[in-house]
């Protein structure tokens, strides 16, 4: 199921509500987990068998790190607990990579495997991952209660598209949590935003998208307008999701951590990274960056490091070399800012460091969107006038035309203005009345327009579920 | 307002606002169909094991819940007036609004289509026709005439005609486009008025070599609220259009049938009027072969017609100038099997066909 459906809101949402906080504390985890399962099963009914053996896999393997802490069983239920996670994780998303690299390389003829991903297990085994480690690494208290644990995997706000939510952060929370007016409104508020950033931009800058795709006339205008509208996109759809789960997570008590904030008006890659996909970065810098060494260590060590971590970044986004280029293009240019730019960066102005910033972020989308690494290098070649192809067509402009509105919003939507125009408004006593009357109200006309785009059907599919 | 009642507020009118959806839905009875969008609505889907478990079952709910929603029309129009509004979208799914013209913005040319509706047209010149009068024509669709105002992508007209005419042998071109103007058409559909049609079967008539008759039409019924295709599309708020019928002695006397069963057919059948497409008023709708007969007509002269939706409202009033119009929808029948049904003895034969369904030939047989 998908937040951004007619069941859910409609259907799933309200019931879900109204159960949860009729039944006493004590229960409240059961529903939780309950409904999470059905939210998964919905969407992905026999991957469900999988998400559950994850998840208790998870429970067992930290009883047994636990068990037998400062003994070699110990990390020998790690190594396990990683290996099951890692093999899932592998047949499920990798196999068919690996067998047509064999075929291509080999000039083999291995039959590709007849499987689909199952939908968000990037992101739960990663979070399983987490527990175990920590567990190994004594950061966090085993959780003897399996269907806490078990809640903790499949709570479906973060379940299928993060953020990456590791057990230390909500540990806590399982066992008990407070609930209050002020939160759930605060969670109404994330969750309705994030709803209307996914819905009513990024479907609409999907249309864009799948126009450019459907160009009947290419040329440069329309191959930049389709890399910029995938940009923007992407960060619509996949920060709305986050806003959503956080949203969800703390109308029912949890305070997830931020996924994003405003990646787009970063000045340096190493500053884009800090405020996009930030539990995804988190993730791999404590459990794969900082265990090789970080940055505590000879010149060459640190290019291994970075490139190893950047390469595991876009393998973890998709399995295919486009994505894996894309990961490493970021992490060689983190190597530049670090070792060959470093304080020299800081001189030059803002606007061209952040102009230099989104160029190399929409050329990266460029690559990260496309099909192929082949299918990339091409709309590169559109981009830069390598292609046999006019500087401006009659179909770019009337669709850069037709679209204008939404990219402007999406343009001004991922700067923090508009957020920081109502807190300068809001200064003054009588906005403040003003816009206190009006937020409920808004949000309401949010849900409004945003069931209109439901109902007419329109397309719909979150980009960061294939991850 | 202070900060706890606002606090309350938001949750209590969010929840409100979703659980009044849900009960209101579940109350209200399913529809059958959308008179707006003239398709049947999803209804509710039947569980069954194995759809359970491959998912199709939770796509079909999902499919269900889109077409039952509660005030459906009205929040597809909630949706198309902050498209257009608030994005200020020029289209909204390829159609869009020129004064009180709902436009489809067809602008993809089909080269392939093209080359093969001429093609097609040839062998049937080849294969049936040998030594008649030919003549073809193309009606242009609503685009052709508002988007150079309204800045919106259009066919590459000039060389839609010139695919044709290179792949088209034996048969002489009739230019229809100065004939017709956007009002000829009806305001939601792309449909021909048929009021229109009068005009456009007198310069069909001058250039087959017909003396265009002289008994004027008066009109016989009038059907208000006719929701034409794009309509339901656009979901905006648009008056519907009115259907009117023309009659004159003429028409009156016109005998209709439907070729592969020999069926007698109404020249105008009002209970088509009151079905998902009203358009099938003009002599049943869509069918693959028909004949009208004029009893009346001082001619022997017959005319066979080549054609898609748009020559059923035309048909009537080219049967004033022949003595018989046979109408052939190759959408429906291949033309390999038209002996069967039809003597090629000397007629005359247009090819008639809009902009859409050539750029589309491939449905043509």
């Amino acid at each position: 199921m998908v937040f951004s459906s007619l069941n859910f809101l409609y259907y799933f949402l309200p019931i879900l509500l109204i159960v949860y906080f009729s039944v006493p504390s004590r229960f409240k985890n059961l529903v939780l987990f309950s409904f999470s399962l059905v939210f998964y099963f919905y969407g992905e009914p026999v991957y469900s068998i999988l998400l559950i053996g994850s998840s208790f896999s998870g429970y067992l393997h930290g009883r047994l790190i636990h068990a037998f802490k400062g003994t070699n069983l110990a990390k020998t239920f790690l190594i396990s607990s990683i290996v099951v996670g890692l093999s899932l994780l592998g047949f499920f998303k990798y196999s068919n990579f690996f067998i047509e690299n064999i075929n291509t390389i080999f000039k083999a003829d291995l039959g590709l495997i007849g499987i689909v991903l199952p939908i968000g297990i990037s992101f739960y085994t990663f979070q399983v991952l987490s527990y175990t480690i920590d567990i190994y690494r004594g950061e966090v208290a085993v959780q003897k209660n399996a269907l806490d644990f078990m809640m903790y995997v499949a709570l479906f706000p973060q379940l299928i598209a993060g953020p990456i939510v590791r057990y230390e952060t909500i540990e806590n929370q399982l066992r008990g949590r407070l609930h209050t007016f002020s939160d759930v409104a605060y969670g109404i508020r994330r969750f309705t935003i994030g709803l209307a950033k996914k819905v009513l931009v990024a479907n609409t800058l999907a249309e864009l998208v799948v126009h450019f795709e459907n160009a009947q006339q290419p040329s440069v205008l329309f191959f930049w307008l389709g890399g910029i509208a995938f940009t923007l996109q992407i960060y619509f759809d996949f920060s709305g999701y986050s806003d959503m789960a956080l949203g969800l997570g703390r109308i029912f008590g949890f305070k997830f951590p931020e996924n994003f904030r405003y990646p787009y008006i970063a000045r340096s890659i190493t500053e884009f990274w800090r405020r996009w996909h930030i539990s995804l970065g988190m993730w791999f810098r404590r459990y794969v960056y900082i265990p090789l060494g970080g940055n505590r260590v000879d010149k060459l060590k640190l290019i291994r490091n970075i490139l190893i971590v950047w390469f595991l970044t876009g393998f973890w986004h998709g399995a295919a070399w486009n994505f894996i280029i894309w990961g490493l293009l970021y992490g060689i240019l983190l190597l530049m800012e670090k070792l060959v730019l470093k304080e020299a960066i800081e001189r030059i102005p803002g606007i061209i460091r952040h102009v230099y910033v989104m160029f190399v972020v929409v050329i990266g989308f460029v690559l990260f969107n496309a099909e192929s690494l082949a299918e990339g290098l091409h709309n590169l070649g559109g981009m830069f006038g390598l292609l046999a192809v006019p500087l401006v067509s009659p179909e770019a402009l009337y669709y850069l035309i037709s679209y204008s509105g939404i990219i402007l919003i999406g343009v001004i939507g991922s700067t923090p203005l508009i957020a920081k125009i109502i807190e300068l408004l809001r200064t003054y006593p009588h906005v403040r009345r003003a816009t206190d009357m009006m937020e409920p109200v808004f949000y309401i006309l949010v849900l409004l327009l945003v069931t209109g785009n439901l109902v007419d059907g329109s397309f719909n599919p979150f980009i960061y579920f294939r991850f | 307002m202070t900060t706890p009642i606002k606090h309350m507020l938001i949750p209590v009118l969010f929840v409100g606002f979703l659980f009044t959806g849900m009960i209101t839905t579940l109350l209200t009875p399913d529809q059958a169909y959308s008179d707006a969008e003239r398709r049947r609505l999803r209804q509710r889907p039947i569980p069954d094991q194995s759809d359970i478990f491959d998912g199709d079952y939770y796509q079909k709910l999902e499919q269900y819940s889109l077409d039952q929603f509660t005030y459906r029309e009205r929040f597809r129009m909630i949706n198309a007036l902050t498209r257009t509004r608030l994005f200020n979208q020029q289209d909204i799914n390829g159609i869009y609004r020129h004064g009180d013209h709902l436009i489809k913005m067809d602008y993809r040319l089909n080269p392939a289509a093209l080359r093969y509706a001429g093609n097609l047209f040839s062998t049937i010149i080849e294969t049936h026709l040998e030594g008649m009068a030919i003549h073809y024509g193309v009606i242009p669709d609503k685009n052709h005439f508002t988007a150079p105002q309204s800045h919106h992508l259009q066919y590459d007209y000039p060389r839609l005609i010139s695919l044709l005419h290179a792949n088209i042998t034996g048969a002489t071109y009739i230019d229809v486009f100065e004939t017709l103007s956007l009002d000829d058409y009806y305001r939601t559909d792309h449909h021909l008025r048929q009021e229109a049609h009068v005009d456009l079967s007198r310069h069909l008539f001058d250039h087959l070599g017909i003396k265009a008759p002289g008994v004027p039409h008066t009109v016989y019924h009038t059907h208000a609220g006719f929701a034409g295709s794009y309509y339901g599309q656009a979901a905006l708020p648009l008056e519907k259009d009115t259907i009117r019928l023309l009659m004159n002695p003429t028409i009156a006397a016109l005998e209709a049938f439907e070729l592969q069963n020999e069926n007698r057919l109404p020249v105008y059948d009002l209970d088509g009027l009151e079905s998902i497409d009203p358009y099938n008023v003009f002599l049943g709708g869509q069918m693959a072969l028909r004949r009208i007969e004029n009893p009346t007509s001082t001619t022997d002269k017959e005319l066979i017609v080549f054609g898609d939706s748009y020559m059923t409202a035309l048909a009537p009033l080219l049967a004033e100038g022949y003595a018989s119009v046979t109408l052939i929808d190759l959408r429906f029948v291949s033309h390999t099997v038209l002996d069967t049904y039809i003597d090629f003895n000397d007629q005359d034969v247009l090819f008639l066909y809009s902009t859409t369904i050539l750029n589309d030939a491939f449905m043509l047989s």
